[in-house]
């Protein structure tokens, strides 16, 4: 019987090794540019790992969100609000935060209109890319809403450059975005934009894996992307995400982001 | 030849042509189709500028709706990254009219050459914005040109390629052809009938070779024929003049006996009255017919080129003065006044003229002008001196006159001018004899005359002013008396001459006066001469090969150790500038061909104040030796060489043996139109010919020489001077024969 439930524990873990895990990745570039930044990634970790990874595009967030609220994915590359939007709904726990960097929403004005003052704002028309953009749209509107009781008119324009736009052509009197992108802009559109505002910070996208997953290959893998992220010779395989530093993500980080209380700004698809 | 102005010419006209209508080209392209293609290129693109401008319009209406304005952006910028001449695109937002692209300022046209497109974009009729276009198509348009320009470059060329061929074709086929043609027209005018032209082409211009060929031929025959009959009439002509001088000859024999008896009437006791009357008619028309004998004779003697002159510097003034004197009794017979004028104007002046003839001369025109006058008619003779060192002088006459179109009738023999059925007697021929002298002279004669008012003849004459040259023979004579012939330094004469034959006649010449003679054949070998041996005379010609005689001269006169040297020309032209050539190199006298002894022998005299140790015997022969030797004028031989046939035949063997070639050498260069060859030969020959005193060749010569320098020798004129030259070797081979049968 011993050696039945041994033989059958190693079959189990012969089993448990040769399955195949998903991995879905938010959409944001196209299919091809996020197989180029993930495949390697992937690939060096199931070597390290010996757990098979395959990788899941899609070609929307909308498809994404679905996806991964029906449960989809074994292991996913999200944004904040979305873990735990998937925590509350697949109990999804977040794996690895990038310790790098943090999400920071930024309020831009047209340095011309003279406004310096957020209250200067009230019932004014502002740009935002999406609804659900976590630092530019979904922690700025809360923000306005909740810590400074501000009635704004969203617009939404797609794209942080759009917002960018929006203000610098005086569209919108103000925009909804976050420092990083608002960086990467022309240098004569950064010219006519000034930040008069900054949300609270939360960490970056996680990743997550869902409960169903063994929580030794959970930790297997986990401890592959943080020796990746230690070792000189694969450390460039993140660089493309991007993630700067891999660290250890606790739920109760996310979790934050519930008690700002920006469930109320978001857009159910 | 005639000269082609060179704008007339075939060549120069179709390069004109070509260059023209290449200018026209090129305007053409620069002016017209550069300007419209670049017009037209400019309309093609803004065309389809502005249907990209459209799609690009439909395509940004979503982005403008909805505020996309990073799309908007993306796409505007990558429509100008694909559209290389779209310069810039402004989008104006229609409702706020605010600027949405560029982010900056707006440059708006740059360049003169932008274009300016603009469109709108309309939602739903409704308009969302405005785009504005800023684009530039020069360089399309300089793309386009530059294909267009290579096209005309190529067809540029091909036309020019086509044109040069047309033009060669044109020289080749026409020109060229029609310049052959003109030189064989020019060599046909000279007389030359070797200018056939090659046919080439069976075209227009062959033809037209052909017939000029044909025509040639036709020329040539014909040009033969009149030669023939020229020299048959010549030569009836001859016999006429021949038959005429021999029976005029008889007929004075017969009519000396006629005269001869019937003066004796006058004198015989025994006669009475009307027989001495009778006598005194027989005389009178004896007489009248001796007159017409001699003028006949003279005619002849004309005709032949017989008439002999005795050149010489005479004082005009008692000349003229002379001949007034003689017809004076005769005018005043007739009750005609004589009136003089200006003869004081002739004092001191010289004609270089023959005395008798001259003096026969002016008698006729006097006796004309006694003949043809009215009763109680007026004379006058006046003088004048013309600017140009000539003297005129006029005989007028009151009498019936003639019209003007009667003046070329004047000089024809036997024509009287209608004076034949009139009382006054004439032959007819003493105005072509006078005329016939004064040219032969040198002179000219002119008539002017006036129906029933009278005539005027006018003799023009040039003069000379030389004392030193005057009257040589005077002086000869008269310092010939004063020495004695055995009284003589020996003189040492150089001579330099080129022709053999005058060298011969000096070299006869100064052996007779006595002079020790060294002789040479030019300039160069005489001042070589002169730098050996001492000379006290140098006689040299003018005309020679090397040196000339002026050159020759003025070389010695610059050089002191020669001053003492006496320098006498030797010249067969007398012109007078020739002879003050003479004196401004420095010469100190100058000597005619053919050279009479004693000419030579005074000048010798006169310069070297010595004397030379011969008598010169200058009788002269009867005259009936003449006509046996028509050629030779044996009173200038004599006059030259004195009278010893023996000296006479070295002389003439000198002449025979180098003159044949000089005739030679004349014809060759005729043949091919070496005019400086047949000048410098006649000169050559015309000199020897002097001396051997066959003036006749001596003219025909100088009448070559003269129109070889003016390039117009005829080819008959060489006939004649082959023939005469032929007819002096005989006489000069009979008299040397029948001087050794004596």
């Amino acid at each position: 019987m011993k050696y039945v439930v041994a033989m059958l524990c190693l079959l189990q873990s012969s089993w448990l090794f040769s399955q195949e895990y998903t991995f879905g990745v938010v959409p944001q570039y196209e299919s091809q540019k996020l197989n180029a930044i993930w495949q390697p990634l992937l690939k060096q970790v199931s070597e390290q790992t010996g757990v098979k990874i395959e990788l899941i595009t899609v070609k929307s967030i909308p498809v994404f969100e679905q996806a991964f609220a029906n449960g989809e994915y074994d292991f996913a590359y999200m944004n904040p609000w979305h873990s735990v939007v998937a925590h509350e709904k697949q109990g999804y726990l977040p794996l690895i935060k990038d310790a790098g960097r943090s999400l920071q929403g930024v309020l831009v004005v047209n340095k011309k209109s003279g406004i310096d003052n957020l209250s200067q704002l009230e019932g004014a028309e502002i740009a935002f890319p999406a609804p659900n953009a976590l630092g530019a749209s979904l922690l700025m509107r809360a923000d306005l809403a909740l810590l400074y009781g501000l009635k704004i008119k969203p617009v939404y324009v797609q794209t942080h450059s759009s917002v960018y736009l929006n203000v610098a052509l005086n569209s919108t009197k103000a925009g909804g975005g976050v420092l990083g992108t608002l960086k990467q802009q022309p240098k004569n559109l950064q010219q006519k934009l000034k930040v008069i505002y900054k949300t609270r910070e939360i960490s970056r996208h996680p990743i997550v894996a869902h409960p169903r997953v063994a929580s030794e290959i959970q930790l297997k893998v986990q401890r592959a992307f943080l020796n990746i992220g230690e070792s000189d010779e694969h450390k460039h395989l993140f660089a493309g995400i991007p993630i700067i530093e891999p660290s250890i993500a606790t739920l109760a980080e996310y979790q934050q982001l519930t008690e700002w209380g920006l469930s109320a700004f978001y857009v159910e698809n | 030849m005639l000269r082609i102005n060179w704008w007339r010419s075939l060549r120069v006209q179709s390069f004109v042509a070509v260059i023209t209508f290449g200018f026209l080209l090129v305007c053409l392209f620069i002016f017209y189709a550069l300007p419209e293609q670049a017009r037209w290129v400019n309309e093609g693109l803004s065309k389809t500028a502005q249907r990209s401008l459209q799609q690009l319009s439909t395509s940004v209406t979503t982005p403008l709706l909805t505020r996309q304005y990073a799309e908007l952006y993306e796409q505007i910028d990558s429509q100008l990254e694909i559209q290389p001449n779209w310069k810039g695109i402004q989008v104006i937002d229609e409702v706020t009219k605010n600027q949405l692209y560029p982010l900056d300022t707006w440059q708006g046209t740059i360049e003169r050459s932008d274009v300016v497109l603009s469109q709108q974009v309309l939602f739903l009729d409704k308009p969302l914005a405005k785009i504005i276009l800023v684009a530039n198509f020069t360089n399309e348009i300089n793309e386009s040109s530059k294909l267009h320009y290579t096209l005309i470059y190529s067809q540029f060329t091909i036309l020019v390629i086509f044109f040069m061929a047309l033009a060669w074709l044109v020289d080749y086929r026409i020109t060229t052809p029609l310049r052959r043609l003109e030189f064989a027209f020019s060599k046909l005018a000279k007389g030359d009938f070797n200018c056939h032209v090659d046919r080439q082409q069976k075209n227009e211009i062959g033809s037209v070779i052909n017939a000029f060929n044909k025509m040639a031929i036709e020329v040539q025959s014909n040009h033969q024929k009149l030669n023939r009959l020229r020299i048959e009439a010549e030569s009836a002509s001859k016999a006429k003049s021949d038959f005429m001088a021999s029976m005029s000859h008889e007929l004075r024999t017969p009519l000396n006996a006629i005269l001869g008896f019937a003066q004796l009437y006058e004198y015989d006791e025994f006669a009475n009255n009307i027989q001495k009357g009778n006598a005194k008619s027989i005389y009178r028309a004896g007489e009248h017919l001796l007159l017409l004998i001699n003028d006949v004779l003279d005619l002849t003697a004309i005709e032949s080129g017989n008439m002999q002159f005795n050149f010489d510097y005479v004082p005009i003034k008692p000349l003229i003065e002379d001949s007034v004197e003689l017809v004076s009794e005769l005018a005043k017979a007739q009750s005609m006044t004589l009136y003089t004028e200006g003869f004081d104007l002739l004092k001191g002046l010289n004609f270089y003229i023959d005395k008798r003839r001259f003096k026969q001369v002016m008698l006729n025109l006097l006796s004309n002008a006694i003949k043809y006058n009215k009763q109680n008619g007026e004379i006058y003779i006046s003088c004048k001196i013309l600017n140009n060192q000539q003297c005129e002088i006029s005989v007028a006459d009151t009498g019936c006159g003639f019209a003007n179109d009667d003046i070329s009738r004047l000089f024809k023999p036997f024509d009287r001018l209608g004076a034949e059925t009139s009382k006054v007697h004439g032959t007819g021929i003493g105005l072509v004899i006078t005329k016939e002298l004064v040219e032969r002279m040198q002179g000219k004669i002119s008539v002017q005359s006036e129906l029933n008012k009278g005539s005027c003849f006018s003799l023009t004459f040039n003069t000379f002013e030389q004392a030193g040259f005057s009257s040589n023979s005077d002086a000869c004579v008269i310092k010939e008396k004063n020495f004695s012939a055995n009284s003589l330094p020996i003189l040492d004469v150089l001579v330099a001459e080129d022709q053999v034959t005058n060298q011969q006649v000096l070299k006869q010449q100064l052996t007779i006066l006595g002079v020790r003679s060294t002789f040479v054949s030019n300039g160069e070998q005489a001042w070589q001469t002169l730098q050996n041996k001492h000379f006290d005379v140098l006689l040299t010609d003018i005309q020679m090969p090397l040196l000339d005689g002026f050159e020759l001269t003025t070389r010695i006169r610059k050089d002191s150790r020669f001053e003492p040297l006496i320098i006498i020309a030797i010249t067969a032209n007398i012109v007078k500038k020739n002879l003050d050539d003479c004196h401004k190199v420095g010469m100190n006298g100058f000597l005619t061909k053919p050279v009479e002894l004693v000419k030579l022998k005074s000048l010798l005299i006169k310069h070297t104040k010595t004397v030379v140790n011969s008598e010169v015997k200058t009788n002269q022969k009867p005259e009936t030796e003449t006509h046996s030797f028509d050629q030779l004028d044996l009173s200038v031989l004599r006059a030259m060489l004195g009278d010893d046939p023996a000296v006479h035949c070295m002389v003439f063997n000198a002449f025979l043996q180098t003159a044949g070639e000089q005739v030679k050498l004349i014809r060759e260069y005729a043949s091919c139109d070496d005019f400086t060859g047949i000048a410098f030969q006649a000169h050559g020959l015309k000199s020897s010919s002097k001396s051997v005193a066959t003036i006749r060749l001596a003219d025909i010569c100088q009448e070559v020489e003269t129109l070889a320098e003016n390039k117009s020798v005829q080819s008959n004129l060489i006939e004649e001077l082959e023939l005469c030259f032929n007819a002096v070797i005989a006489q000069l081979s009979r008299y040397c024969q029948q001087y050794e049968n004596k």
